[in-house]
């Protein structure tokens, strides 16, 4: 078994040693040894055989001069020598530092063991080493994208009404209990799949360009559903819309001539980041003549991307809704209470409503009232719920 | 509406979707534009619907996904598995599912191979029910189901609904815990406000709406089938019974779940001594269910059709 260790302080590296020469017995040891990133690097690149077979494990700390464990773990991510080769993180920082450095080598797709606060217990390691090995390696980045081996190339065939199924989910106001709207959430099934979510298929639809497409088909079934069932016009409709799809002349016009048809529908539409820089003037030109045809612009996801204030800051948004993530545990974890706190209290100087998504349990549904959240969504009130029962579960909680 | 005679024998090589829609459509008199166009405004789904692609259904060119045959079939008062589970065609496609394979060999298990075997129900009144729950929990490992003293407050626990499968009179090959609930109670377990415990503490307020699966595992992939058919048909034939979840730690059921094309709801870490342990649940609604091929296909066996799948499988033998 060949190790590299990499540590700035020499009795360190020995106690790792050490540690797994009383561990390891039936195998012979080799180490290698760094005491700065660079020269991790160096060892890393400069062999015969690629990384990834000459070594077993790479062990760095994390605090180093002259290259330090983020560039080791940089660099392994972007090698392709070191692919599948474990790596273990050792350091003397606190958890949230460490916790930090776990999620960056996730998103990089590393073979991480674990990171690890200074001492180390090496058995525990070793251990979780082990283990790796019986795990399944981790998917390729491309291969993620396909839904049971449909590629973004062939997600167009499967996206029309007959696949396409609307869920709405209900948004209560937190003061008086009373139902204010409901939103639309797709589902697409195909043949005996049962549901397939938005995570998995969103993602296939932007690659192939197909999102306005699809935003029309959801509006459509959304809007209809809202036709054929006039006590519901009575609460708002929200629909996801992508900031690409604002980019889309037909796609606005569409909506408009839509709106029209159907004045009587309080549509929102929900706004979500997308990832790529877009024109921000034709952005606003088209949030403008939405907000002229009295369709409400809503932000969503707040918290979740970079540049929501900037976005705030131009458009004239009715409400903003805060990420799920945020609010599903506001009870026990104190920094996603703190976040909810201050976003609650920026909406209020603002004059925009605010929406709390992914409320569960009743300690979450009281700490929002308590913080003058106005409305909240989530499981707590109802699950997403087909279009047949809406109605019927109108009836059942006004009745309660 | 009134009832409607679904399912003829003499058409037997029809889709049963297609039969049901023939018979339905011609028991209320309606042609072919007329059922189009009541399905048009009943539901947003077939907005859009036209005159041919309801005559291809009728004649089973093509079939609509099972979600949307849900829709019709509602419309008129029935579920999927009461349409399908009178479908000889399906039921014996759900009999593979179940039914021990005849090479006795084809089984990875260390020393079970296709053995005859029994499911039995155990409840709070059976003398090992003690023992029996106290091993399910122990095989899941989930912090949030430890119980103190089971035998002493075995009365509390009649809501936990037991069944195991054995083999070579009486080694346990399989097991299933689930228990009726609300979906309040659900969401506070799944987020860590409540355990098992306190749920068998607490009285029964309100009627249940929800199936909560705790454990479900068999040495082989039939009888892990037979074990879930258990809760699925119990969850089925119940119509109040609205959301079906799971929370389990098994990695290979949840591989299994993941593998019936089912989603996680949430995924949580808790640590457990020295241990990390991953907690993954489901939530699962009844349209949901009904719209999957696996499930619906478990949720149509009913206990008297799986003991008989399940004798059949050992015919010859003594099964005692």
């Amino acid at each position: 078994m060949n190790i590299l260790i990499v540590d700035d302080q020499r009795f360190i590296r020995e106690s790792i040693k050490a540690d797994f020469e009383k561990l390891v017995n039936e195998q012979p040891l080799q180490f290698f040894e760094a005491d700065s990133g660079n020269q991790a690097i160096d060892l890393l690149k400069n062999n015969d055989l690629p990384a990834a077979e000459q070594f077993d494990l790479v062990i760095a700390d994390l605090k180093m001069d002259n290259g330090d464990g983020l560039s080791i773990i940089n660099h392994m991510a972007s090698c392709s020598d070191c692919h599948g080769l474990p790596l273990a993180v050792v350091s003397s920082s606190d958890v949230r530092t460490l916790e930090l450095i776990s999620n960056i080598t996730e998103s990089f797709n590393l073979n991480l063991v674990g990171v690890f606060q200074k001492p180390v217990d090496i058995g525990h390691l070793f251990t979780l080493l082990t283990a790796l090995k019986y795990k399944a390696p981790k998917q390729e980045a491309e291969s993620v994208e396909t839904i049971d081996g449909v590629t973004s190339k062939e997600i167009g065939a499967l996206l029309n009404q007959d696949n396409l199924i609307l869920c709405y989910q209900p948004k209560v106001d937190i003061s008086s209990q009373s139902i204010v709207g409901f939103e639309a959430l797709s589902r697409l099934c195909i043949q005996g799949d049962g549901f397939i979510y938005p995570d998995r298929f969103i993602p296939l639809i932007n690659e192939a360009g197909l999102n306005c497409q699809f935003s029309q088909l959801v509006l459509d079934q959304a809007m209809t559903q809202w036709e054929l069932c006039p006590n519901l016009q009575q609460f708002s409709l929200s629909v996801n819309i992508s900031a690409a799809d604002l980019l889309s002349e037909t796609f606005i016009n569409y909506v408009i001539k839509k709106k029209n048809e159907l004045p009587n529908i309080h549509l929102i539409l929900e706004l979500t980041e997308s990832q790529q820089t877009i024109d921000q003037d034709l952005l606003l030109r088209s949030i403008a003549k939405l907000i002229i045809n009295d369709i409400t612009i809503s932000l969503d996801d707040f918290g979740k991307s970079y540049s929501t204030f900037d976005r705030l800051d131009n458009i004239p948004f009715d409400e903003i809704k805060i990420d799920k993530d945020f609010i599903s545990d506001l009870d026990i974890n104190a920094k996603h209470l703190a976040i909810v706190e201050s976003t609650i209290a920026l909406a209020k100087k603002l004059k925009v409503k605010v929406v709390a998504e992914g409320v569960e349990t009743l300690s979450v549904l009281n700490l929002l009232r308590g913080l003058g959240c106005e409305i909240a969504q989530g499981y707590y009130f109802s699950p997403p719920i087909e279009g047949r029962y809406v109605t019927a579960w109108v009836d059942s909680y006004s009745q309660q | 509406m009134s009832s409607t005679a679904y399912c003829y024998t003499s058409d037997k090589d029809s889709h049963v979707f297609s039969i049901f829609l023939r018979n339905t459509r011609q028991h209320n008199d309606l042609s072919q534009e007329q059922f189009c166009l009541y399905l048009r405004e009943q539901s947003s789904l077939f907005y859009n619907l036209d005159t041919i692609t309801v005559s291809r259904w009728e004649r089973g060119v093509n079939i609509p996904s099972l979600a949307k045959q849900a829709e019709i079939v509602e419309l008129y008062n029935h579920e999927l598995v009461d349409i399908y589970g009178k479908d000889n065609e399906f039921l014996n496609e759900c009999t593979k599912l179940l039914a021990l394979p005849i090479n006795k060999r084809k089984s990875y298990h260390p020393y079970y191979h296709n053995d005859a075997y029994l499911i039995e129900e155990i409840d709070n009144e059976h003398p090992c029910f003690h023992l029996i729950l106290g091993m399910i929990l122990q095989y899941e490992g989930n912090p949030c189901l430890s119980l103190d003293e089971i035998d002493r407050q075995r009365k509390q626990l009649a809501q936990l609904k037991i069944n195991v499968a054995t083999a070579f009179g009486g080694q346990i090959i399989g097991h299933c815990l689930f228990m009726e609930t609300r979906s309040h109670i659900i969401l506070e377990l799944l987020n860590f406000k409540i355990n098992l415990q306190d749920i068998t503490h607490q009285d029964a307020q309100g009627q249940a709406n929800a199936v909560l699966v705790l454990s479900s595992a068999g040495a082989t992939t039939q009888i892990e089938n037979s074990l879930m058919s258990i809760y699925m048909y119990f969850f089925a034939s119940q119509k109040h019974l609205t959301y079906l979840s799971f929370s389990v730690c098994d990695d290979s059921f949840v591989k299994k779940l993941n593998g019936a094309k089912l989603s996680p709801f949430k995924v949580k870490s808790v640590s457990k001594g020295k241990n990390k342990v991953d907690i993954t649940s489901f939530l699962v609604s009844r349209s949901e269910v009904m719209a999957n091929r696996f499930l619906l296909k478990l949720a149509v066996i009913s206990p008297s059709n799986l003991n008989q799948i399940i004798d059949v499988g050992v015919k010859g033998k003594q099964a005692r």
